[in-house]
């Protein structure tokens, strides 16, 4: 049923209601909500077959959310009350933040594995023509510049480069590796902007006209619509917390 | 029917003190290839550059003279980007997806639907890249993007075909399966430009052959024929092999000692995709030259990573001169084995040639001024004065090549891993590298060559050839070097 219900609605209009999602996680300041926004993205991953594409997306964003708990816990100011070194009110705090982070990645992730890129593509030159392309470029410049990361510490290392202990010497060897990186990046832009102008990027380039059918329309009036509960809701919690 | 005319055309980049080309005329008729070739800095890349426009529209740069192209090479019929052009870089790309990338320039152009999925699939059967129109670039190896790269310049059928060094990453086989299809194409009516630094390669395409030297035309002919122009004194023949012999003194062809340094011993590793190598057994020799060769993907650079630590095997063995490696670092390994990558812009990071080649000796605790001092002394052992206080990203490819080899080689390794050392090489400098490797050898060293370059490979004394992450076939070279002697 999902499924066919997602169909009918065009990417555009799904970037668009996943926008006004987006805008609701900002509104809650409780871990509960967001817990459970996390937990009906991951149904939503389960029901359309992405969950494991999903997750190993998002474990990069698992470790920096553990980082943030543990970070609030141990040194945020408004800690009063301590479990052994642990502040109760960092660790609410940074598990709020962490959990909200999730949710942006959960969701962003999501719509990605659900569209096509080239109809992402489409759909974004309705806002303006290039802003199509800039994401595709991110979106495949990424991965590039990991790879190369790990191309630079391989080379590297294999001409004897040694990660020591110390700081200075971590920091040392990050600069050996990121340098090269950076050169290739520019370098990379200068290559990237040639290959456009080649491959006919400009020739037929216009702002497109969104044709919003029944199904987006009501889409995007739902979402709107999600997007203006949430807000009461939280005001409502917030103010009852108050 | 000409196509395209070039008139006096010169070109100056933009705080350029020299022209890069200067005053360049020639025509170019419908259904000709023609290769344009000379050593690095001579202009072939900047003359593709102004053909398709990429001067002035994209790089900054003063043309003087005319570029003719006929009419409907600036729109065709359906609107597509009527110029096909391959970078040199072909390791840069715009999509995710092979697939993505194909339908970049179509999409461009509006074209979508089944006209869009015919003639991605049509482009991709041509050169058999069915199988990996769904996998990411990023996955590829370096020859299957440079086939993903060509195949996008295809893919439009576009009348003007513009290709900078196509054939750099691809093996043999592809290569010459790429020149038949150039022929096809020019005999379907397309204007065909190839930039080759080693016009070797398409001695059996029927081009025309321009040469270029100092941003200069020397000559204009059919490749089989060469004019003497200027005084300059040009070869009949290109031939590599000869002109290194003789720019060694002595050839040693004493057989290398039957003593191992470097053994795999049921080497299997496999990556996430199921790419990888099998059941790997091979052991090198003291002072053997051993080639490593094999079709791109093949498994060659996964193979050459075990020896120095950089992946550890999933099953199997890997001895350095008899001991076990697993468990050793890389940075360890590195003070026997010296292994040069397939790029150099990998690895530089210095603002100077002379501190670049001396890290290797820095990083390892050695004195700053005494690496420094040994890294002038190779520096002059080249005759390469004068570029000691350059940055590195100033000199040329083939320049850079060498520095990163050169940052390899002031360590004197032991053994060398050379990972396609000819890629980025003019023939002037491939001279003095080969004398340099060859008088290494009579010293002691062991040399691993990982090549494409058939003739580059006769200098081993065997060949392994790696196919679909098996060794398939080791082979001695010895009837094939006495004919050298």
């Amino acid at each position: 049923m999902f499924k066919s219900v997602l169909h009918k609605i065009k990417t555009g209009p799904r970037a668009v209601s996943v926008l006004f999602v987006l805008i609701s996680l900002m509104a809650y300041h409780s871990w509960k909500p967001l817990l459970a926004y996390l937990l009906t993205f991951l149904a939503f991953a389960v029901i359309f077959h992405v969950l494991g594409q999903l997750v190993s997306r998002l474990l990069p964003i698992l470790y920096l959310g553990c980082v943030i708990v543990l970070i609030h816990s141990l040194v945020n100011p408004s800690n009063v009350h301590y479990i052994y070194i642990f502040g109760i009110e960092g660790f609410n705090y940074g598990l709020i933040t962490a959990l909200r982070l999730f949710n942006i990645a959960a969701l962003t992730q999501l719509f990605l594995l659900l569209n096509p890129l080239h109809e992402i593509i489409s759909a974004m030159s309705w806002i303006h023509p290039d802003l199509g392309i800039i994401l595709a470029l991110v979106l495949s410049t990424l991965p590039v510049m990991h790879q190369q990361m790990e191309i630079t510490l391989k080379v590297q290392t294999a001409r004897g480069l040694r990660r020591g202990r110390f700081p200075w010497q971590r920091l040392y060897a990050y600069l050996v590796i990121l340098i090269p990186i950076i050169v290739k990046a520019l370098v990379r832009g200068q290559v990237i902007a040639q290959l456009l102008h080649v491959r006919g990027y400009g020739l037929h380039l216009a702002k497109r006209n969104l044709e919003l059918g029944h199904s987006d329309k009501i889409a995007i009036f739902l979402s709107l619509g999600f997007l203006i509960v949430n807000l009461l809701l939280a005001n409502a919690s917030l103010l009852g917390g108050l | 029917m000409v196509s395209v005319r070039i008139d006096h055309l010169s070109c100056t980049y933009n705080g350029a003190k020299e022209p890069a080309l200067k005053d360049i005329s020639f025509t170019a008729n419908t259904g000709e290839i023609i290769v344009i070739s000379g050593n690095n800095g001579s202009g072939k890349s900047t003359l593709l550059a102004c053909i398709s426009d990429i001067i002035p529209s994209v790089i900054s740069g003063r043309i003087e003279g005319q570029i003719h192209r006929q009419e409907d090479l600036v729109e065709n019929s359906w609107g597509a980007a009527a110029i096909g052009v391959v970078l040199q870089d072909s390791d840069v790309f715009l999509m995710e997806k092979v697939y993505d990338e194909l339908a970049f320039p179509l999409r461009s152009s509006q074209v979508e639907g089944p006209e869009l999925e015919e003639r991605i699939l049509k482009t991709a059967h041509l050169l058999g890249l069915e199988d990996l129109l769904e996998r990411k670039i990023i996955s590829l190896s370096g020859g299957e993007r440079q086939k993903a790269a060509i195949a996008t310049a295809l893919v439009g059928d576009p009348p003007l075909l513009l290709f900078d060094e196509p054939t750099e990453q691809l093996d043999p086989e592809s290569a010459e399966f790429f020149g038949e299809i150039l022929i096809k194409l020019a005999a379907g009516g397309k204007t065909i430009f190839v930039c080759l630094h080693n016009p070797r390669k398409a001695l059996n395409w029927l081009a025309r052959h321009i040469i270029l030297k100092g941003g200069r035309m020397i000559y204009d002919g059919l490749l089989t024929e060469m004019k003497l122009s200027e005084g300059e004194q040009l070869s009949r023949n290109i031939n590599l092999q000869q002109d290194i012999l003789e720019a060694t003194d002595t050839y040693d062809n004493q057989a290398y000692s039957e003593a191992p340094v470097l053994e795999l011993q049921n080497l299997t590793y496999h990556y996430e995709k199921g790419t990888g190598i099998e059941d790997i057994n091979l052991i090198i020799n003291r002072k053997e030259i051993f080639a490593l060769m094999g079709p791109n993907g093949a498994g060659k650079s996964t193979l050459i990573q075990h020896f120095i630590g950089l992946l550890k095997p999933q099953r199997g063995r890997v001895l350095v001169k008899g001991k076990d490696i697993n468990g050793v670092p890389a940075w360890k390994l590195a003070r026997e084995i010296g292994i040069l990558f397939q790029n150099p812009d990998d690895q530089i990071f210095n603002a100077r040639v002379d501190e670049e080649i001396a890290w290797n000796l820095t990083v390892r605790g050695i004195p700053k001024n005494d690496a420094v001092e040994k890294a002038h002394k190779l520096i002059t052992d080249f005759s390469l004065e004068g570029i000691e206080a350059k940055h590195p990203h100033d000199l040329n490819r083939s320049l850079r090549q060498w520095v990163a080899l050169a940052s390899v080689i002031i360590t004197n390794p032991e053994i060398l891993i050379l990972d396609e050392p000819t890629k980025m090489m003019d023939k002037v400098f491939l001279v003095k590298v080969m004398k340099w490797l060859l008088e290494y050898r009579q010293k002691g060293g062991t040399i691993v060559l990982v090549t494409h370059d058939s003739e580059l490979s006769k200098y081993a004394d065997r060949t392994g050839i790696i196919v679909k992450g098996c060794l398939t076939n080791i082979k001695s070279n010895e009837k094939i070097k006495s004919k050298f002697l």
